[in-house]
């Protein structure tokens, strides 16, 4: 009887490592890497960054860092879409490091740790890292750190490292959130749904022009991409029901909308084998501050049979008024 | 003048005739007493008796015989059971996977619902169980259909000799062919349930008992039902799996049970060729600006389709059990090792034919059980599985060895009404390698489990 106990408290001890979390809430999901609850370990970065320590050795002309210092975090864009998938990285951190942890400043509930890779033979006393990852569809757009550490192999962390970089908005804003400077769009009529149907904004003009993503501008575009004077509807999302995560469609005024009554559908094009699809249509309009606000928001839900195939313009949603 | 004998006195004498009487009347009553007693017993053996599964007489040591070694009733008899039960992972999350199912385990369910009819006869026999679950929703499907041909000389044993063909547990080691309606524990160890997700598989099974020796060969077609990529209970592969299974099944004393057997399986796995694909173009955002551009732009040529291949699979195996009877109850004792190559259809799937290597695998498991008298039950059972002992972890640019080993310890107790109704409860103490430390090392992902269990039979 004391060998069956020893076991059952053999089996006590099982009960250490981490625990299931599929992190599909977290603002940063890293392929290939453990996702780990608390905050991100270390000191918070430096305003300067990693700066080699100074050389003169036998080592003369070969940058050398503190400890546990990632020296360099690389990617193709600083800018990153809500739901986008896939964006790469690559980075290289000192050579005593055993793993590296990443984290979005200020969001989410942890971080991740994803072993470092080889010796780097261009960066002597360096070591790669590289990882690709998905955002989340809810991160809000702004001004953001990608913050990396180096940890050992005892799970000392060395100092953050902050690498800058931008969340878009999922309303087009002309990349308003990222660089204040830029303007934003006058209005922008959106419609974004739950499942994966496909869905289609539809915008009949004062002028009677139904403007679609089959059709989307109101008048016919030469030139790519086509000017900005023109209204556009972005993208056509769900496209022969091929998910691509966005399940959103804008038609941008980039200038005040023509006066004039504008009718606003959700067309149940194809069910793409859902049963049901709720949706929002929203309209954004510029504000004082020069910023998108949304200043009309109306819900809905579709069914299956509804689907029209394009025979139609779909459920009609709402009419906005421009004087 | 002599005088006569001294007679008793009228009164003496009645009072001994009397006591007489009441000796015989008593000894009346116990001769009618006996005959009765005679008459129930003749009349309880000419019941016809109980199906084989059902009577703990005819396992008087707790233990149940096992395909093809049960001696069910002559003629036709049907039993079923039903086990409901609860089951808590701390492994669950409120998600989906990639695919769409469920991260989410902690739920009802019923595990198993299973109908069985038995027919026996003198030459001939046949069994048939169907089985519902909602184990990954609702679903119904066959897990026995034999028929047999036998040459059983004493009724009241195994067949000397018995040609079966049909869908039958795979008799190798012993926790395939054990019956899931007797097993105390949930569910069979991880390592027998990767390499074979449900226990039967159509083919043809010869097997034979010799006093305590029996012994089994059969031919199976090797894709066996839930395993999760492949053809199960179908065939792509004209060969087939050949299982050997060797042993003893003893009583030396009245008390006590001994059984073991050694077991081998050898055949061939299947490599699914591709079919020929159409040249397409593919878009890869290299500068992540969402435009696309020119040199985004790749053409992928059509694909010749790809042959299928098979590849050579193999298993070994010893088990051991015993059953004690003592003063609180049965005691069961037993245990199991297998040794295996490329035999993994459940969990970690093997297939070297685009690696080259071949996946070695182990699995073994001890365990006991011991009634508290005939109404309770306690156990517990610790099973390993190594699903390749070739694996390597890449980390700082080396390949470094680690064990991919998933170890169970089970212990359990439950309440039962004999041969009717059981209530248990079993937790899992699950250590695995599926997670990586905070310092990126390959590490145990929590994943602990119990189950609380229902179970009612005919």
């Amino acid at each position: 009887m004391p060998a069956l106990g020893s076991l059952v408290l053999a089996g006590g001890a099982c009960d250490d490592g981490e625990p299931a979390n599929a992190a599909l809430g977290e603002p940063i999901l890293v392929h290939g890497a453990q996702f780990i609850s608390g905050p991100l370990p270390g000191p918070p970065p430096t305003d300067g960054g990693p700066t080699p320590l100074g050389d003169g050795g036998p080592d003369a002309g070969v940058a050398r860092f503190a400890s546990l210092t990632v020296t360099n975090v690389g990617f193709q864009s600083p800018l990153a879409l809500p739901g986008a998938a896939g964006k790469s990285f690559s980075g290289r951190a000192t050579s005593d490091t055993a793993a590296i942890g990443i984290a979005l400043a200020g969001l989410g509930s942890g971080y991740w740790v994803l072993p470092i890779q080889a010796a780097d033979p261009d960066f002597p006393g360096q070591s790669d890292f590289t990882f690709s990852a998905d955002f989340n569809v809810n991160d809000p757009p702004g001004r953001r750190q990608l913050l990396t550490v180096a940890i050992d192999g005892n799970g000392k962390p060395g100092t953050q490292d902050g690498t800058p970089m931008c969340i878009e908005s999922r309303i087009p804003d002309n990349l308003h959130e990222c660089n204040k400077m830029n303007k934003v769009p006058q209005a922008v009529f959106t419609l974004q749904w739950d499942t994966n149907f496909d869905l289609d904004l539809h915008v009949v003009f004062p002028d009677g022009t139904d403007v679609n993503p089959k059709k989307p501008s109101p008048t016919p575009v030469t030139s790519n991409p086509p000017p900005k004077t023109v209204p556009t509807i972005d993208r056509d999302s769900l496209r022969a029901c091929v998910p691509d995560g966005l399940r959103q469609e804008d038609l941008v005024f980039q200038d005040a909308p023509p006066k004039g009554t504008y009718l606003l559908y959700a067309d149940p094009f194809d069910a793409c084998g859902q049963a049901t699809v709720r949706f929002n249509m929203i309209i954004n309009e510029a504000g004082s501050d020069g910023a998108l606000h949304p200043t009309f928001t109306r819900s809905g839900e579709l069914l299956q049979m509804s689907a029209t195939g394009g025979a139609s313009s779909g459920l009609f949603v709402f009419q906005k008024q421009y004087q | 003048m002599a005088q006569p004998a001294e007679q008793p006195a009228p009164s003496t004498r009645d009072a001994d005739v009397q006591a007489l009487r009441e000796e015989v009347r008593a000894l009346r009553a116990e001769v009618e007493a006996a005959r009765t007693d005679k008459k129930d017993t003749k009349d309880a053996k000419d019941e016809p008796p109980l199906p084989a599964p059902l009577s703990r007489s005819t396992r008087p040591l707790g233990q149940e015989a096992f395909w093809p070694w049960v001696v069910p009733a002559p003629g036709v008899s049907a039993g079923a059971y039903v086990q409901a039960q609860y089951y808590w992972n701390e492994s669950s999350q409120d998600q989906l996977t990639q695919s769409g199912t469920t991260l989410n385990q902690d739920r009802f369910m019923i595990h198993r619902a299973r109908a069985q009819l038995v027919g026996e006869w003198q030459y001939a026999a046949m069994a048939l169980e169907l089985d519902a679950n909602t184990n990954s929703g609702p679903q119904v499907d066959l897990r026995k259909a034999e028929v047999s041909l036998q040459y059983r000389p004493d009724r009241v044993r195994p067949p000397m000799v018995m040609a079966t063909m049909g869908l039958f547990d795979v008799p190798l080691g012993y926790e395939l062919v054990e019956s899931p309606r007797t097993r105390w524990f949930m569910d069979r160890t991880t390592a027998s349930t990767a390499w074979f997700p449900t226990e039967p598989d159509l083919g043809l099974r010869i097997a034979g008992a010799l006093e305590w020796f029996r012994w089994t060969i059969a031919g199976v077609n090797g894709n066996p039902m839930g395993q999760s990529v492949g053809f199960a209970l179908q065939d792509p592969a004209a060969s087939k799996d050949v299982v050997f299974r060797f042993g003893f099944d003893d009583t030396p004393l009245p008390e006590l049970n001994i059984a073991g057997d050694v077991s081998a399986l050898r055949g061939r796995g299947f490599h699914p060729g591709t079919p020929a694909s159409k040249g397409s173009i593919q878009w890869t955002d290299f500068n992540e600006d969402g435009v696309i551009q020119s040199f985004e732009i790749t053409g992928v040529p059509g694909q010749s389709a790809t042959p299928s291949q098979g590849f050579d699979r193999w298993a070994v195996g010893a088990d051991l059990r015993m059953h004690y009877m003592w003063w609180p109850g049965v005691l069961k004792v037993y245990g199991e090792i297998i040794l295996a190559n490329n035999l993994d259809r459940g969990l970690y799937v093997a297939d070297p034919i685009v690696t080259t290597l071949d996946q070695r695998e182990l699995g073994w498991y001890v365990g006991a059980t011991q009634e508290v008298t005939r109404y309770g039950i306690v156990g517990l059972r610790y099973d390993l599985y190594d699903p390749n002992s070739n694996v390597f972890d890449k980390r700082a640019g080396q390949l470094i060895p680690y064990s991919e080993a998933i170890k169970t310890i089970s212990p359990l107790v439950g309440l039962t009404l004999p041969d009717r109704a059981r209530l248990v409860f079993q937790y899992d103490f699950n250590t695995n390698a599926f997670a990586r430390s905070s310092v990126g090392v390959p590490t145990n992902l929590k994943d602990n489990g119990w189950t609380i269990r229902l179970q009612v039979q005919l």
